[in-house]
């Protein structure tokens, strides 16, 4: 219930405090979706989107340096839209969600990162002590597509399938879960403020719900796997690496009391149980 | 939980030599083997070939054993006593949700044991593989994309495979199993799509185009596994019983 609360309040602000903004850019990114991308989107296109997120993070990051908080909250706004684009305009050049290139996936995975930042930078109980470091983050994360192909992974006929396409856009919100998850736990490293605890408790919260989503995610690839190859899981590299992802996300669970006792202890074992889930994920399977 | 702690650690390090491991090419074709067949036959009839992967198996089996005691030990010291202490759901839920866990790896455990899997069985129009009590003969393989895409590498090849590329509705096999000497079914096999027979599938997993032919085979698995429906109803009600417990421990910051 919280989370939906959450998530209208930012609405309503959205609405109603940037009107004029808001109105503006939705409407012209729902136009611009549906009757011009289908259109004229090429691969091409989304490498120029991805370069223009790229700047937009770059100029947040600086303003976030600078301390100008309004301006990165607005900034921020834009490269949401510019993620939704990316997204939107994937499935338009490929007839597919993101499933495992990087070039799409990373794009995915921050949009998720990027919305739950904007929604936690409402609240009232410890504004503005994720979002710092949220973008330096997301910066980073979407720099790291430079490290693989800018091109999108061909259809493939078994992507017709709900459940193969659920195995896939799971696996990333869960990653885009923990990648929020691990901002907060971060941000209780650098905490001064004696915020601490909530910053671990919010970790702790994504941390679980990005389990659950991956688990789900690994539900319907075991089934895809069980339809495909006669066993509901395989021994393959993918799976050694499932495993790994899904056992770290408990360790922050999993904690003896003696590796708890200050609120920094836990947010650094946390963080670098959440740092390897990614490290895990950016790996080749 | 100090114990369960280090297990769970202990488990991911393993997990990770074994991702190393796998970028040695003997590791990964006896971890393609193992994985073929029913991991029990594996370790009676092969594994002596790879004693690398042995030892790393046995390593995870004794590495999950110890998860699946230190569980039953943390739940019936902490949890189960907790739960019967307070009526709240958190205990109860807590309880529930080590105990599937543990009632999967045991599934786990189970699928690795009993029944059969006999995978990469290749088979062409007309001919016929014999198994347990079992007999079973290709009626037809029905093929209907370009089948000079079928020559090509894996990875070339499912770059072809697109939905126009290839029709897996129209694409199948035509099968007749036989028990005893006795016909028991005969029925179409598509890709995602197997053919059951009580506990027994016969999944399609490939269409290949044989050497020195230019009509497509089929690869196929043939399992036995008496858990796998079990193991989707205690994994779901895994996720559910985790999903239910984030939700009451969702504390406001």
């Amino acid at each position: 219930m919280n989370l939906f609360w959450k998530a209208y309040l930012f609405w309503k602000r959205f609405f109603f405090v940037y009107k004029k903004y808001t109105f503006i850019s939705v409407h012209a990114t729902v136009n611009i979706s549906l009757l011009l991308l289908p259109k004229i989107m090429t691969e091409e296109y989304l490498i120029y989107s991805f370069y223009i997120t790229l700047l937009l993070l770059v100029i947040n990051v600086v303003l976030v340096i600078t301390k100008k908080q309004k301006l990165t909250r607005l900034v921020g706004i834009f490269i949401l839209l510019s993620s939704l684009f990316s997204y939107i305009g994937s499935y338009l050049v490929s007839g597919h969600l993101p499933v495992y290139d990087k070039f799409t996936t990373l794009p995915n995975i921050n949009f998720i990162a990027i919305f739950l930042s904007l929604l936690y930078n409402r609240t009232p109980e410890i504004k503005q002590k994720n979002i710092n470091i949220a973008w330096p983050i997301i910066f980073i994360l979407y720099a790291l597509v430079f490290l693989y192909k800018m091109e999108i992974s061909s259809y493939y006929y078994m992507y017709d399938k709900f459940y193969v396409m659920l195995f896939f856009q799971l696996r990333i919100t869960a990653i885009g879960i923990f990648v929020f998850a691990i901002i907060n736990s971060i941000s209780a490293i650098l905490d001064n403020t004696n915020s601490g605890n909530a910053l671990n408790q919010r970790a702790r919260n994504y941390t679980i719900l990005g389990a659950v989503v991956f688990l789900c995610g690994e539900f319907s690839g075991s089934y895809w796997c069980f339809l495909w190859w006669g066993d509901s899981w395989h021994w393959t590299k993918g799976f050694f690496f499932a495993s790994i992802m899904f056992l770290l996300s408990m360790v922050g669970s999993h904690l003896p009391k003696k590796y708890r006792k200050t609120p920094k202890q836990r947010a650094i074992l946390n963080t670098i149980a959440l740092g390897l889930i990614i490290v895990s994920y950016l790996l080749p399977h | 939980m100090r114990f369960a702690f280090w297990l769970l650690i202990s488990l991911i390090a393993w997990f990770f030599v074994g991702t190393t491991l796998i970028l040695s090419k003997d590791f990964y074709r006896a971890l393609k083997q193992m994985g073929d067949n029913l991991v029990f036959d594996w370790l009676i009839a092969e594994s002596h070939q790879s004693p690398l992967l042995l030892i790393w198996f046995i390593g995870l089996c004794l590495i999950g054993a110890l998860l699946a005691i230190s569980f039953i030990f943390c739940s019936y010291n902490n949890l189960f006593k907790a739960s019967k202490k307070q009526t709240k759901a958190k205990p109860v839920l807590l309880l529930l949700i080590h105990i599937f866990f543990v009632i999967i790896m045991a599934l786990h455990l189970g699928s690795m044991i009993w029944g059969y899997k006999y995978s990469g069985i290749e088979l062409t129009e007309g001919s016929q593989y014999n198994f347990d009590k079992y007999s079973l003969h290709v009626n037809k393989v029905n093929y209907v994309d370009d089948i000079e895409v079928l020559k090509l590498k894996y990875k070339e090849m499912r770059q072809y495979h697109t939905s126009e590329g290839f029709h897996y509705k129209s694409n199948y096999i035509d099968l007749s199993l036989f028990e005893n000497n006795t016909e028991i079914l005969t029925q179409k096999a598509y890709m995602l799509s197997p053919i059951k027979h009580g506990a027994l599938r016969i999944t399609l997993s490939y269409f290949y185009m044989p050497k020195n032919s230019d009509v497509p085979g089929v690869k196929v698995v043939i399992a036995k596994n008496y858990f796998n429906e079990l193991f989707f109803i205690f994994y779901a009600l895994e996720i559910i019983s985790i999903l239910i417990f984030l939700i009451i421990t969702w504390k406001k910051e």
